[in-house]
Parts: structure tokens; sequence; C-alpha cells
């Protein structure tokens, strides 16, 4: 049984004037403990599809189902981290990491245990009384992703979540999201306009036409489990991002 | 194949808690330039007064006048100055609070925001002495006016600080939040209320001084006690030292009680990146 079932999903913006349609007729099924990245060229939609999943906006048409259960708004079961810096200033790290469960009731030594566990994994367990305001931004976000993971979601949705660090910060983002994934398997999805990044961390990347967006052709990652940052100097790796990097030039010229 | 498990070493920009972002030597420079210039007026003061005498003590009272004023009074400069701040403080805490409360309804339901903005846009920009004369037939010459008028000033700061501030919480707090597992509620109590601790205690600090500023003038008109009867009656026999220690005195207690809550708000938001 299938965890995500995304059936021909549109959704349209409407303005004063104009009519804007993001996401066109988008079916894409997406399995239990999967990790699918979906790239695409930028304003093509990607965002408009998480923020369907997560709950926050509703489909025009067509069906979201997690679960067999139709999506109706945002929920604790779908945790999203955000491509702007969301970790709340007025909260030291182990309450932002804390806010989750804090919210669902959970007090106590129960709430403590698993805070710790995760800031642990993230390696953040030195910074636990620290305001953000004294963090760079690659540990805000390891605060961000935390966080999401502590809130015992099903399904963790990564909307660009690394897009404005830097390369060195961002492999390090990726060692620590491979880590908390491997330590704790979830339903991602990842949502990047990096085909390596792509690459390095999804089991399948779904390639989306420009606005307005479908999906153009879904890619089975052939790498293990066991990546290591070196796996993108790999002939293989290499040939598979040019694949990508071809569909999407050609997707992005049939627009033009 | 090699695993990548060590934990990332923490970045070094993470600058140390607590650490102000000026060198040293800007630091310790501010002070004592606020201080220079306050002594040095200070001294002018005296020049042009007792110093030399080149203005009479009628348009500007010497330090020595000043003096004599503070022990001709004695307590009841402190009655009267005890009166003002009492009716300052009062007023400051109950129509903040009030306007705070106000704000985050409006900010929270649509209506609420309709019915109410046409009359605080209206009432706003109306300087609240000029409500003086009614304020008097309503509630008489004591103590009700003058806190109603004070109060309504900070209501005013407060209702539109807060309304404002709620509105630019950043929607991605609120979308992390309900993607947390809150609730209406939860995303008011836990994220939109702390996120706005801030501009709610720069509008105490606006709405301080305008209280000082509207329950002295309110007292100009008539009380039993305060500073601003005790110029009044001192200006009516041109005791202007008396006038400018009334002056004095306000501005004393304004810095003082500035000086607290700055205090205690840097405190409380400890954790907003300085600018």
């Amino acid at each position: 049984m299938a965890k995500i079932m995304i059936d021909s999903v549109s959704k349209e913006f409407l303005t004063a004037r104009k009519r804007t349609v993001a996401l066109n007729e988008t079916s894409l099924t997406i399995e239990d403990e999967e990790i699918v990245c979906v790239v695409g060229p930028s304003g093509c939609g990607k965002t408009t599809l998480l923020n369907l999943i997560a709950g926050f906006i509703r489909p025009s048409s067509g069906t979201i189902i997690l679960d067999d259960r139709e999506v109706a708004g945002p929920s604790a079961e779908r945790a999203v981290v955000f491509q702007s810096d969301a970790v709340f200033p007025w909260l030291t790290v182990a309450d932002n990491v804390a806010f989750g469960p804090r919210m669902q009731g959970m007090r106590g030594s129960r709430r403590a245990e698993r805070v710790e566990r995760y800031l642990d994994l993230v390696g953040l367990s030195d910074f636990a009384g620290t305001y953000p305001k004294e963090l760079s931004g690659g540990m805000r976000k390891r605060v961000d992703l935390a966080r999401a993971y502590t809130s015992g979601p099903d399904v963790l949705l990564l909307d660009e979540p690394f897009g404005a660090l830097d390369l060195f910060t961002k492999e390090n983002m990726w060692t620590a999201l491979k880590r908390v994934a491997e330590a704790e398997p979830k339903t991602i999805v990842f949502v990047t306009h990096d085909i390596e990044e792509a690459l390095f961390l999804g089991h399948r990347v779904v390639v989306m036409t420009p606005r307005p967006a479908r999906v153009h052709s879904v890619v089975d990652v052939p790498f293990g489990a066991d990546r290591a940052l070196d796996l993108r100097a790999e002939p293989e790796f290499q040939a598979l991002r040019m694949q990508i990097a071809h569909s999407l030039r050609e997707v992005h010229d049939g627009a033009a | 194949m090699a695993r990548l498990d060590a934990p990332n070493p923490p970045v070094a920009d993470a600058s140390p808690p607590g650490t102000s972002r000026l060198p040293a030597s800007d630091r310790n420079f501010g002070p004592l330039i606020s201080i220079g210039v306050v002594a040095s007026l200070l001294v002018a003061w005296w020049v042009v007064t007792t110093g030399t005498e080149t203005v009479t003590q009628l348009y500007l009272p010497s330090p020595e006048s000043l003096w004599t004023a503070i022990t001709t009074l004695n307590t009841q400069l402190l009655a009267d100055a005890g009166a003002t701040l009492g009716r300052v403080v009062a007023s400051w805490i109950g129509g903040s609070a009030l306007g705070v409360v106000v704000g985050l309804a409006m900010a929270r339901a649509r209506w609420l925001m309709y019915a109410l903005n046409p009359i605080i846009e209206a009432v706003r920009p109306v300087p609240p002495v000029a409500l003086i004369p009614f304020v008097i037939l309503w509630f008489g010459i004591g103590d009700t006016g003058k806190l109603f008028l004070g109060a309504l000033a900070c209501f005013m700061v407060m209702v539109v600080n807060t309304t404002i501030a709620a509105g630019n919480v950043p929607p991605v707090y609120l979308r992390a939040a309900r993607s947390l597992g809150a609730d209406d509620g939860n995303v008011y109590r836990s994220v939109v209320l702390p996120a706005i601790v801030p501009e709610i205690l720069s509008g105490f600090r606006i709405g301080s001084a305008l209280a000082f500023a509207v329950v002295v003038a309110a007292e100009f008109l008539g009380a039993d006690a305060g500073i601003g009867r005790l110029i009044m009656q001192a200006s009516r026999t041109l005791n202007t030292s008396v006038v400018l220690l009334g002056t004095v005195c306000i501005a004393l207690m304004a810095v003082i009680l500035d000086q607290v809550i700055s205090r205690i708000s840097a405190y409380v938001t400890r954790w907003a990146a300085q600018h």
C-alpha cells in the first residue's frame, strides 16, 4: 500500500485579473519510507506540490491521499522543513526541538529524552540552551530538522531546505539528514533545484516541467543506502546527473 | 564504504552568548559622550546664570534658585511628584494592557477589526489633550478623568502596535507551528504572542512618555496635587524657578521609568537579534 497517493492534482491561483495554473494534473505515488526528491526549474510549482501535501493549501481538483485518508489540512503527521528560517527565535534550541511534543501534550522526562535524542542525532547537544540568533545558518537548519523529527511525523516534507547554504555546509547537512533518516526511516519528500542533492539523497528523483508543472519523468536512483559524498565523482552518478540535466533543459526549451 | 557519521563540528562564526558586536573602543566611548554633553550643559547653565549673570533669573533660573525651591517646597514637592507618577503608572499600565488585549483580538478576529478599526483610526490622530474640556464635564477634575486621558493615549499606541506586529509575524512560523501539531489557540499563545513581544515592549516605552505628557497637561487644568498643578500655580506668580523645577521633576521621573522599562525589555527580549 502506497503511503502518499497524489491523483491528478491541479492547483490554480486566482489574483485580481489573472488565473495562474501552478500545478496541472499531477499524479505521483510515494511508498512508505521512501525518499523522493522533486527537481524542476525554479518557480515551476514544486513548492505548491509540497504545500498541497502539507495541507497548507487545498487542490483545485484531484485528491491527495495519505494512508487511506484525504489530506484536509496541516497536521503533526506531516512535518515541514522550510527554505526560509522557521526556527522560533524566542525559544532556545532545546525548546524549539521540544515544540512538537509540547503541542501534542507530551510532558516531563519522556519529552526531555526525545529532545535529547534528536539533538544528539543532528550534533547540537552542546547548544541546547542557546538562542537561535547565536547559531549559523547551517546550525539553524539542523534545529529545524531535529524539530521536525522530534515531532514524530509519518512524513517529512522538505522545501529546498539547504538552498541558502554554502556547499560545504550543505554537504554537512546531507550527512546529517542521512544519519537521521537511517536511524529512523520516514517517508520523505524533498523539493530542490540541485540535481546532485536529489541524486545523493533520493531513492527516486521526480523531474517536473515548468509552470504549469506536471511530472515529466521519474528516475530510479540505483545507489544503495550507504552513500558517501565521493559517490558524486562516480561515472554512473555523473551519467544520471547529465540525464536529468538534459531532461530539465528539454522541458525548459519545450516551454519557451 | 566510509561512514560519515561523526557529528559535524560547530561552525566557527557562531559567536559565544552575550557578546556585543561592537568593538570595545566604540562600546566605552558612547556613555562618555553622553556624560560629557550633560555635564557641559550643566556648567553652561551655571555660567550664564550665577557665574556671569548674562541671563536674568526670570528667564532662566539659576541652579541655586532651583535648590532654594526644592528646600522651600520640601515634602509638598514629593507629594506632587508622587501624585503625578501614580497617575502616570496607573493609566499607562491600564491603557497599555487593554490596548494589547484589544489589538490581539482584532488581529485574530476579522470582524472585530472591521468593527473597531474606523473608530480607532478616527480617534488616534486627535491629541488626548483636546478632549480635556469633555473629560472635565464627564468626570470632573478628580483622578478619573486624568487616568482616562493617560490610558486613552497608551491604548491607542498599543492597539495599533499590536495589530500591526501580529499581522507581521512571518507566515512560515505559523505554518511550521501547524505542521508540528499546534491548534488555533496554541498558534496564538505559543507563536504570535511571543513573536510580537519586542513590538509590545517598544510600544510600552512610547506609551510611558505619552502618559507623562497627557497626565501633566490634564493636571494643568485642575488637580488637588501633581506636578502639573505645581507648575500652573507657580506660573501665575511668575515663579519660574518652581516652573523649571517641575519640568526637571517630570524629566527625571520619565527617564527613570524609561530606564526601568528598557532594562526589563532588554532581558525579556534577550533572544532577539541585535540591530
